[in-house]
């Protein structure tokens, strides 16, 4: 008798804190937590004797009950809605490019939009000029085979709806290098004048299409002391010698 | 119970959100939704509530809130008008936000539309993947094997 008292008292703290545990564990709404309680549930079991036992175990099933609940309430005050895909493509719209890029890696229903055809259109017109321009463009591109190119130059792909334009887009990117770089800025063929780029566009956002060609701080320090004339024809000079740029492509 | 061709002026529509909560707006607020536009115009009874059926009453409040602020365009100069969007807009949360942009783009409200994914959109801006999950709570449902070709598909974009 003696014995079992000292044992039942020995063994109140403990269970004093295994009823505290529930709680915090069901506070803390996690996983891990959940897991934790059902361990020191099944220590309860074996060291507590039969009337805390049941006690441990409704206190465990409540806290369980109040988890889910809390969990099922949880998911749907943060769980956003899934948008459609128009609205997501309409949202992408919005974005810069590295930024969409990103947007497409988040998960499928994203990677979907932000892998539209028609935004990659969109895109391709904004940095390299209107869909035709693909010709001139893929015409220098060296990643491109002979045969592709002349698909692409005998019956006008372009405007097929199969085509990828995010592929055509990213051809066009990398094989621009000056691009790359980053300067910021371009020459606008809109304004006929160097501008600074926002986003990669023109900053007077002008409707329709535009044409944009990179310009390296050389060729702006060129622009700047030696007039445009000058720098135009020192241009198209140096454009003839360099496979890069598109020698046809009036400045 | 047709229709009388009252002043349009002044005339007030009901529109009944999809939790059955009622409001009564003028005609000219309504109207900045194209869909409801297109609503009243095959609508026989105009006392009747127009059903608004995707948007709760909650969102609706909000929409009509905007609407009505751009209904009165004369009284706000086009600079105070872009500040009280973007007020608008900050004081959303997110989860309201994305309503705000359903219940636009089903409403056809072109310049809430805009300016909700204009919002949202510039949320997402200069985020990785990982940033963007996180801030908008959204699960990661690509295999891992799809993950690393997507990932291996877009370096290009990112290069300096």
């Amino acid at each position: 008798m003696n014995l079992h008292k000292v044992w039942h008292c020995s063994v109140h703290p403990d269970e004093l804190k295994s009823f505290n545990n529930f709680k915090l564990c069901t506070r803390m709404q996690t996983q891990s937590a959940v897991s934790a309680a059902n361990l020191l549930s099944q220590c309860a079991e074996a060291a507590l004797p039969k009337q805390k036992r049941s006690i441990a175990a409704t206190e465990f099933k409540q806290a369980k009950v109040a988890y889910k609940r809390r969990a099922k309430t949880q998911l749907e005050e943060k769980d956003p809605v899934q948008l459609p895909q128009d609205v997501l493509v309409h949202l992408f719209n919005f974005l810069d490019l590295p930024s969409l890029v990103s947007a497409g890696m988040v998960c499928r229903s994203w990677n979907a939009a932000a892998t539209d055809n028609y935004l990659w259109q969109l895109h391709y017109n904004c940095h390299f000029g209107d869909s035709q321009s693909i010709l001139k463009v893929e015409g220098l591109q060296g990643g491109v085979t002979a045969e592709e190119r002349q698909h692409t130059a005998s019956n006008g792909v372009f405007k097929d709806a199969n085509y990828d334009w995010k592929d055509a887009f990213r051809r066009a990117y990398s094989g621009l290098p000056s691009w790359r770089y980053k300067y910021n800025r371009g020459y606008c063929c809109h304004c006929s004048s160097i501008v600074w780029l926002s986003n990669l566009k023109c900053p007077k956002k002008h409707l329709g299409q535009q044409q944009l060609r990179p310009v390296s701080p050389g060729q702006i320090v060129t622009y700047i002391f030696d007039g445009k004339k000058i720098w135009l024809l020192m241009h198209n000079s140096d454009s003839e010698s360099d496979e890069d740029e598109d020698p046809g492509h009036k400045f | 119970m047709a229709s009388t061709s009252t002043s349009t002026l002044s005339r007030k529509l009901i529109l009944k959100s999809s939790d059955g909560e009622k409001f009564e707006v003028d005609e000219n607020v309504a109207m900045q939704s194209q869909t409801i536009k297109h609503m009243i115009e095959d609508l026989d009874d105009i006392n009747s509530p127009i059903p608004v059926s995707i948007v709760t009453g909650t969102i609706l409040s909000k929409v009509i809130e905007y609407c009505k602020k751009h209904a009165t365009e004369d009284s706000d100069s086009d600079e105070q008008l872009k500040q009280w969007d973007k007020e608008y807009a900050n004081n959303m949360d997110l989860n309201t936000l994305y309503y705000l942009l359903l219940a636009a783009n089903y409403m056809e409200i072109k310049g809430l539309l805009e300016l909700i994914t204009q919002c949202v959109a510039d949320m997402i801006k200069g985020k990785s993947p990982e940033e963007i999950r996180a801030h908008f709570n959204i699960k990661n449902d690509f295999t891992p094997q799809e993950e690393a070709n997507i990932r291996n598909e877009n370096p290009w974009a990112f290069e300096n």
